[in-house]
Order: C-alpha cells, then structure tokens, then sequence
C-alpha cells in the first residue's frame, strides 16, 4: 500500500506541530525517528486519525483517507488500520479475550472470534492467557496481548507508538526480533516512531527522521548513515567526525593508523581511549575538533600522531553547519 | 529512620483514642449498659418507637433522592467540562465547588427566604407564588441539597473521565465499530466504581447532614436522624439514652455502608496502567451543544450560588423586610450593627474565628505527627492509625458530639473540660483531624523515598532533617489542610448548638438562632461576612493547589 501524505501540516493554536509535509511511503517497515517534541507522534495519530490535520491530504493508495478541502475525514475505525500504544492500552475491565475480541466484533462473524483470538494469541506467543485482566500481566506481556490485538482484525497497515520503550534493554531486543518477523510473515505494514536510533536501523527498511516538526531526510538506514542530508542528521545517527573546513564528515570507521593508497594523513592529540566490549573507541583533537575512532589496543593519553582518513568515505552535506 | 518507633505510636495512638474513639465507646456503653450491668432496654425502647423507624425511613428516602439529584447535575456536569469546548474553562471549578463551600444552613436560609410566602420570588414575578407550596416540600429539599453536595460527585466523576480520556478511548476508537459501543463497554464499565463510591459518599453525607434538615426540614415536617438527635438532647423533656441509642444506630447504618463501600471499591477499581497524561485535543463543538452546555452551567450556576446568595446578601441590606426590594429600603445598618464592639454578632463571630484558627493549627500540628508516621500504610500499626484518624470521615460529626458529651461527662473523670470553651475546640479538632492527615498524606505521597533517603544520609540531625526538608517540602499540603480545616471549622453549626458553654456563641449558631427568631438582618451580615471569608480562603486554598502543582512539575 502507497501511504501518501500531501501537504500536511498541524498547528496547536499558534504553535506550529507539523510544517508541510508532502512524502510518499512504501516500504513495509517504516521508522519515524527523531528527538521527543520532534512530531513524530503528531504525525502518527495523524495518520491513525486521532487527530485532525490543520491542513492537507492523506491518501492510502488511491483512497482519500482525509482532506481539508473536500472536508473528508474517515474515522480511525475504517481506516482498515490499528495501533499499538506506548501505555499498551489495554481495557483493564476487561480480559484479554475480550480486550482482542472487542475490534473483531462485526468484522469476523461471532463463532470464528474464538478461532482468530487463539490465532493471533499464538503469533505472539501468549495461548493460555485469554482469560486474565491486563492488570494480572507484566509490562512485556502487556506488550504482546497489545500486538495481538492490533493483529487481530488482519489490518493492512499497523501503527506503533514508541511501544517499547516501557521495557527493559533485553526485552525490548527481543520484542524487536519478533515484531519484525510477525510484520515480515504478514501482509501488511508497519509505522514505527521511537527516539532511538538503533531500534530504527535495526528494524527499518526505510527511516523518516524529522526535527522540530519537519522532515529531515527520509531514506534507506544505510543512505541516512553513509550519506546524511543534514548536519542534524548526521549528528543524530552515529558517531560523525567533522572536518574544520566545509560540510566534510567521516564516520568513525573511515579513520585509521595505518597509512594506505587513497588516504590522507591529519595529525591527531590522543584525550582518551574506551573499552567498547570488542575493540577500543579513541577519542582524539583533530584540528580542533573532537574526533573518534576505533583501534584493537588502548592509546596512551596526550599522544601525538598521524590518522589516515579514507577519501571514498569523505562525505559532503549540503547547507551549512 | 524517625517517627517510627514504639513511643511514637503509643503517644499517637493515645491521643487518637482519647479523643476519637473514647467518645464513641462512651456512647455504646451508655446504651448498653445501667448500674455497671448489661441492659438491653433502652435499645429495645428504641426499636419499639415507631418515630425511630419512620426517621430511619426518611432519612435513607432522602438519601437515596439525594443521590439522585446529584447525579443529574454532576453527571452532564462532568462530561460538559471533559468532552466539550468547555474543558479549558478551570475556574468553572472553582466556581463549582463554591456551593459545597458554603455552610449548606447557609444556603437553605437563601432559599428559605428566596421562596416563602412574600419571598423574593413572588417579589419579582406575584404570578410564580403557586411555586411557593411546591417549593415546601421533600423535593425542595432534594434540591437544596443536591445543589450543595454535587460538587463532590462532579470532580470524582470528572477526574475519572479524564483519566480514561487518553489512550484507553484512542484504542476504542481505533478499535471500536460504534461510539455507541465505546460508551457502553468501555466509559461507562471504567465509569462506574468512582460512580458508586462518590454516591455512597454522598448518602453518608446526606445521612450526617445537619444544616439543611433544621432549617428547611423543620420548616416541613421532615425529620431525620441529625435533627431527632439534636431535639433529644435539647428540647425538653431531655431524653439522653434516645440520643445515644439513635446515634449508636446512625453509626452502625454509616459504617455499614461504607464496607459496602469498600467492597465495590475493591472489586471494580482497575489502577489505570497509563503514567502518561492524556493529551488535550482542542474540541470544536457544533453550535447548539455549545449553547446547551452553557446554558446547563449557568443554571446550575444561578440555582446553587446565584439564587442563595442574592437572598442573603439583600436580605443583610435591607432595611425594613416587609418593605421589599424598593429603592430607599437598602441601607449597611446590619452591618454597623454587627461591627459595633461588643454586638452579639461580632463576638459570635470572632469566636468562630479564634475557634477556628487554634482548630487548624492543632490539627495541622497532630496531623503532621500522624502522617509522618503512616507514611505509606505499610505496617499494621500504620494502617491501624490511619484508619482511626480518618474515621471522622465516615461518621457523622453529630455522632462524635453525641460521643464527646457522654465522656466528658462522665462522673468518674477527675476533671472535665466539659462547658469550657477548650470542648468546642477539641470536638472541632476530633471533627476535622481527617482532613489535616489526608492533605499532609497527599503532599508526602508525592515526594520519593530517595528524599528521606538522602535526608538520612546527609542530615546531621533528624531535627535538621525535618525542619530543613520535610516540612518545608510538605508545606503545601500543611497549608492546605490548614485552609480546609479553617473553612469548615467556620461553618460547624450541630457542635456548637450542644456544646458551646452557655452565652457563648459561634458564627454558625449565632446565624441560627437568628434566623428561627425571625430578626434575619444582623443573621445574614454574619452570614455574608462568613461566606466572603470562606471564598477568599476557598481561592487561596485553589492557588496553593495550582501553586503546589507548578513546583512539583
């Protein structure tokens, strides 16, 4: 499905959530990353329907799914879409068939309810539990009964909002393996927002970052590392080393001490070296700015010697730093 | 690490029963026991008057109307302030919760005088006089006190509405086929605990109700437990064992209804999962139910402050009653009569104030001590103390005077503060001691344990450590409670009518005793004076909240 968006702005009153956004998606996993106050969420419950653009056009393929000018608003409910939130947002009153029961009713006839509850309870790993409240669950439970729910009614497109940052490092992890194989075994897609930017390239085939309510770059995971349209960008996503002089920066793994063909030398003032678990991350003044990269051994604090900088990975942003 | 050792707790725990449970074991024993030996009669006395058990009816009548009438205000009430365009309008709160402020006696003299016969009403419209008789009767006094208790139905229910705003109705509307369904199977279910605890309260309150039963009750003929207990022990012939024997029977119907009320609480509350608050979206309405929200406000708005308040307050400027309102028939002279030194209605007034000041620094001071020493509730002797220090709560103010007048006069004590001006304070302190230890509760709850910790830990003394961070941390809710404390000490009215030393007076009784002898003037001066004091205190009270919720954030 092509998630079309036509310039789409918000504002709350005066304050301006959303410039106009004009993007075309996709992808099946797509990632809305960026800082909090950024407006990825805005933009999510756009696309959900909680809210109301200011202005503009969305589309899913040819269908207008909302319009300012021809005032059409189809409610969240027929959107053929669902949601999984950051709270989870399970009905406490009620138990987890229910909760999951609740969006297939007039959509799946009464008597194979039971059957596509079982089912997607199995997806997510949770048979057994459909006759608990969600108060009776942990946080990672919680999170999959949520998944289930939003797989239930077989959408074409689901909407995760920052669902796992309510979970441990390890879980989350593992949750991320699972939500992206359950989404690649199904027809259909996913929206992504989280402020974290490993979560995103892990997951991602294709990133929207935004800052303060625009869009900064959208593209593949690599073509956002490798080649950032913003300053912004590139600071957000990785370690970035800048030149002193242009929009120049290399990533930490185009830095070296062994002099090769097609590099370029720059005198380096070692400040400090970090054991990262499988190799050393070097902190050094490159002309004056901060730099850093990756060596096997520790270097020695307040050393003075030769980096080589690999020229094919020398990149050039536009605009101005 | 302080305020938990055993010393602690005895010390409180002395205090607490001396003065809150004493009284009440003082009344079973009067009851139950003649001579040092176990009797039965006068119970069965009781049961065996008919006039009980047609009180006990027209009380749980009321009630139950009650309950009612406040349903249908603070209900549309409560969604108007969540759903509308009329949610960013917060002083509508304030405005709201001024008639539950105001002395409720307060409220139905207003209306006493806005409806009888040559009242303001017929004043203003001679055609509306067939509302008069209307008016005198058990649905007017539904009214009146629907009009004064609705406030606390409104903010339960509106607090609750706002805390399932957020995510649980985006799924539902994600999720859900129907707004219909979302009603029905996802509001109204999460509704409906804080629903049937705010109307138990309700049916407590009205139950324990004073003000409006003596003034406007009398006047037709209903009586109810409150008033039967107060003629008993006041009118002549005195019965006391039917005071107790009532009262013993007006606890046991409170306290039955709040293990209900305990039970549904425990089954039905679900602890919202959600920490996150929920985003305010702007509402556009459609025009007509702009207007029908607004109109609902302002009607109820003019029926429970508009309507009492101008009552009273012409009333206190006017000249001569009979005269009417007319120009020339305004004048301050009940006011200079008031503030004349040494009026009746000025020292009346300054006793409540000075009663009400050392009430509320008593009980801020016992009230800190308890609070610090429940902290969360974790322990037995914890939960043990915060039960009986917020008992008050639950039984009838009339109940514990009933009580404190049976102990301190009971023979054997050596001394008795019995008559004294120090009984009325410590029966206001026994009264309102909950509401210092909820709000000092409250403002702890909201600080972390890392602060005591850190307390501990970088505190050279506990002193210090009290002075320097605890106190000044819970300062917010010590004010707070102070203020409630303050306001409601005010208005107290069934203490001071049994209680007070003969030719002493408080502000409450002074207005009441004027209002039945009929010489309404220097009556509602005191009356305005009190309620303009208790506004100003009520805005305070609202700005230490807001206040309070800025620093926190």
């Amino acid at each position: 499905m092509k998630i079309s968006l036509t310039n789409i702005e918000k504002k709350y009153g005066q304050a301006q959530a959303l410039w106009p956004i004009n993007i075309e998606l996709d992808s099946k996993f797509i990632t809305i990353l960026g800082q909090s106050g950024c407006g990825k969420t805005t933009l999510l419950k756009l696309l959900a329907g909680l809210e109301q653009p200011t202005k503009g056009e969305i589309r899913f393929d040819e269908t207008i799914i909302y319009s300012s000018k021809l005032r059409k608003n189809v409610k969240p409910n027929k959107r053929n879409m669902t949601m999984v939130f950051q709270d989870f947002a399970l009905w406490p009153h009620m138990t987890i068939f229910q909760n999951i029961a609740f969006g297939l009713k007039g959509i799946v006839p009464k008597s194979d309810i039971p059957a596509r509850v079982e089912h997607v309870m199995r997806l997510v790993k949770m048979e057994g539990f459909e006759k608990r409240k969600p108060g009776e669950l942990s946080g990672g439970q919680q999170q999959r009964v949520a998944l289930a729910r939003a797989l239930a009614t077989n959408p074409k497109l689901i909407l995760f909002d920052e669902p796992l940052s309510a979970l441990d490092a390890v879980l989350r992890e593992k949750m991320q393996d699972e939500i992206m194989h359950i989404i690649h075994e199904l027809d259909c897609q996913a929206i992504f927002v989280t402020h974290d930017q490993t979560e995103a390239m892990a997951m991602s085939d294709q990133i929207i970052v935004m800052e303060a309510g625009r869009i900064a770059q959208v593209g593949t995971p690599e073509e956002i590392y490798h080649a950032p349209a913003t300053p912004y960008v590139a600071d957000f996503i990785g370690k970035v080393n800048w030149f002193d002089k242009g929009n120049y920066i290399v990533r930490p793994e185009g830095v070296s001490r062994v002099a090769r063909p097609g590099t370029i030398a720059k005198q380096a003032m070692i400040v400090k070296s970090t054991f990262v678990g499988d190799r050393y991350l070097v902190q050094a003044q490159v002309d004056g700015k901060h730099w850093s990269f990756y060596e096997v051994e520790p270097i020695e604090h307040g050393k003075q010697l030769e980096v080589f900088i690999d020229e094919k990975q020398i990149y050039q942003l536009e605009g101005l730093h | 690490m302080m305020m938990e050792g055993r010393r602690t707790f005895g010390l409180l725990l002395t205090l607490v029963i001396t003065f809150a449970i004493a009284p009440l074991i003082a009344i079973v024993l009067y009851t139950f026991m003649k001579d040092g030996q176990l009797d039965v009669s006068q119970i069965n006395r009781m049961f065996t008057n008919e006039r009980v058990w047609h009180t006990l009816g027209n009380s749980i009548l009321l009630g139950v109307l009650v309950i009612i009438g406040t349903t249908i205000i603070a209900f549309p009430m409560a969604l108007i302030r969540t759903k509308t365009s009329l949610y960013k309008y917060n002083w509508l709160d304030i405005v709201l919760t001024i008639p539950f402020m105001t002395p409720p006696y307060i409220g139905s003299m207003g209306w006493i005088l806005f409806m009888q016969n040559n009242g303001f009403l017929q004043q203003l419209f001679p055609s509306a006089a067939w509302m008069t008789e209307a008016f005198f009767s058990l649905s007017g006094m539904v009214m009146i006190m629907s009009l004064h208790l609705f406030p606390f139905l409104y903010l339960m229910l509106k607090n609750t509405l706002l805390r399932i705003n957020g995510s649980f109705l985006d799924a539902g509307l994600i999720f859900g086929r129907s707004s219909w369904r979302n009603w029905t199977k996802i509001v109204l279910p999460l509704l409906v605990s804080s629903y049937v605890l705010g109307s138990l309260l309700i049916f407590i309150k009205t139950l324990a109700e004073f003000g409006t039963p003596a003034t406007f009750g009398s006047r037709i003929g209903f009586q109810v437990f409150t008033t039967e207990i107060h003629s008993y022990l006041s009118r002549w012939p005195v019965d006391i064992s039917m005071a107790t024997s009532l009262s013993l029977f007006l606890l046991s119907v409170c306290l039955i209804i709040w293990y209900f009320q305990n039970l549904i609480g425990r089954k039905y509350t679900y602890s919202v999962l959600s920490g996150k608050t929920p985003a305010i979206r702007e509402i556009k309405d459609k025009w007509y139910v702009k207007l029908g929200s607004w109109f609902f406000v302002g009607i109820i708005i003019l029926l429970s402050i508009g309507i009492p308040y101008f009552s009273i307050i012409v009333t206190s400027l006017q000249k001569v009653r009979g005269d009417g309102l007319q120009a020339g028939n305004f004048s301050f002279a009940s006011y200079q009569e008031v503030f004349t030194s040494g009026s009746a209605g000025l020292s009346a007034f300054l006793n409540s104030v000075v009663f009400s000041i050392i009430t509320a620094v008593v009980t801020a001071i016992i009230g800190l001590f308890i609070a610090l020493y429940i902290k969360k509730g974790e322990t037995k002797k914890q939960q043990v103390l915060d039960f009986f220090s917020l008992m008050p709560n639950i039984i009838p103010g009339i109940v514990f005077v009933v009580g404190l007048i049976m102990f301190w006069n009971a023979p054997w004590l050596p001394a008795t503060i019995y008559n004294t001006k120090t009984m009325v304070v410590v029966t206001y302190c026994v009264l309102f001691l909950p509401y210092s230890v909820q709000y000092i509760k409250s403002s702890l709850s909201q600080l972390d344990s890392s602060i005591f910790q850190s307390a501990a830990i970088f505190g050279r003394s506990s002193w210090v450590v009290y002075r320097q961070i605890i106190i000044p941390l819970l300062m917010k809710g010590i004010l707070a409670g102070m203020t409630m404390t303050f306001i409601i000490s005010m208005r107290e009215l069934v203490a001071g009518l049994l209680i007070l030393p003969p030719s002493v007076e408080t502000g409450a009784t002074f207005i009441y005793s004027q209002f039945e002898q009929g010489n309404v003037g220097e009556g509602m001066a005191v009356a305005v004076i009190t309620v303009i004091m208790t506004v100003i205190f009520m805005l305070l009270f609202a700005w230490l909240q807001k206040r309070g919720g800025h620093a926190d954030a």
